[in-house]
């Protein structure tokens, strides 16, 4: 599961540029990412996505359905599972 | 009722602090002098190779960037200096295709991002890791600030000044402010810097120490 991600890059005079050879990319360098790293970026990624939907559905809650405030509750209840960082794959269906 | 000034000094011709209640004089060269021996300004001297960062941050943070709004860091340069390139840390990548320009503006008297000092260009910030633009930069000594915009909202590694001539919130107590954003529509930085905001945490963008000039 582990992969190599480019984690440096260094464009050329001027930044990127479609016009020249490799975007104009002059120095490129990558790691190993380990499985443990992966995992803890997707939690990451997921826990922040939970925020993005949960702050704007508090913004617009007056237009919200109720079945978007079932939702939002379930969001949260997940979002709580994190908070102590528990919440493991494949424990939730969803 | 007056104010009666006496022994007012001034500075003589040859560089010579005169005093006209003293029986001698001072001379302002030599007395510099003495100070640079005795005295150290940090930021003078900077080790080569690294993000140059004068002003210390004092918390650390994932700044999730507003689409077409210019972010400008305050910086201090202690000395005529040469930067090779600049850099940014995308945490989290943006949506495909989102870009980030990225530059310099020098400072106002008053300590507000003024004319545009260098525009890069751009990078891609649809992906994750470290980012920069290889281009010399010379700055002389003086304030100025280091930017970025996007056109989407990728998230950067920011951070929260320590201690900033910028001061601290009046209402939060919480980090000194740490620099300005404005409204631009994505595309070359404007030459005058938009009306700015004053703002606590910002996305931090490195300039790599060359050259101490």
């Amino acid at each position: 599961m582990s992969e190599k991600r480019v984690v440096r890059i260094l464009y050329g005079e001027g930044g990127y540029d479609s016009t020249k050879p490799n975007n104009n990319i002059i120095k490129q360098e990558t790691e190993v990412v380990s499985d443990e790293q992966l995992y803890q970026e997707q939690l990451g990624k997921e826990f922040n996505d939970y925020h993005i939907h949960v702050i704007n559905m508090l913004n617009k809650w007056e237009q919200q359905q109720s079945q978007q405030k079932d939702e939002l509750l379930k969001m949260l209840a997940k979002q709580m599972l994190w908070k102590d960082g528990w919440l493991k794959f494949g424990l939730l269906e969803e | 009722m007056g104010i009666e000034l006496t022994g007012l000094r001034g500075i003589g011709s040859g560089g010579y602090i005169e005093d006209a209640g003293a029986a001698g004089s001072v001379n302002i060269d030599t007395h510099v002098a003495d100070l640079d021996a005795h005295t150290l300004n940090a930021f003078e001297q900077a080790y080569i190779g690294t993000g140059y960062s004068p002003f210390t941050g004092g918390s650390y943070a994932s700044v999730p960037l507003t689409a077409n709004r210019l972010y400008a860091e305050i910086i201090y340069v202690a000395r005529t200096m040469t930067f090779s390139d600049i850099w940014i840390n995308r945490t989290t990548a943006g949506a495909g295709g989102t870009k980030a320009r990225l530059g310099v503006y020098n400072a106002s008297v008053t300590l507000t991002p003024s004319t545009l000092k260098k525009d890069y260009g751009e990078v891609d910030v649809d992906a994750t890791g470290v980012v920069g633009i290889a281009s010399d930069l010379q700055l002389t000594k003086g304030y100025y600030f280091r930017c970025v915009v996007s056109d989407g909202a990728p998230v950067l590694r920011g951070q929260s000044l320590h201690m900033s001539p910028l001061g601290y919130n009046l209402s939060t107590f919480n980090n000194a402010y740490g620099g300005f954003y404005g409204a631009h529509t994505y595309g070359a930085l404007p030459a005058t810097f938009p009306t700015p905001t004053i703002d606590n945490t910002l996305p931090v963008v490195l300039l790599e120490t060359k050259t101490l000039d």
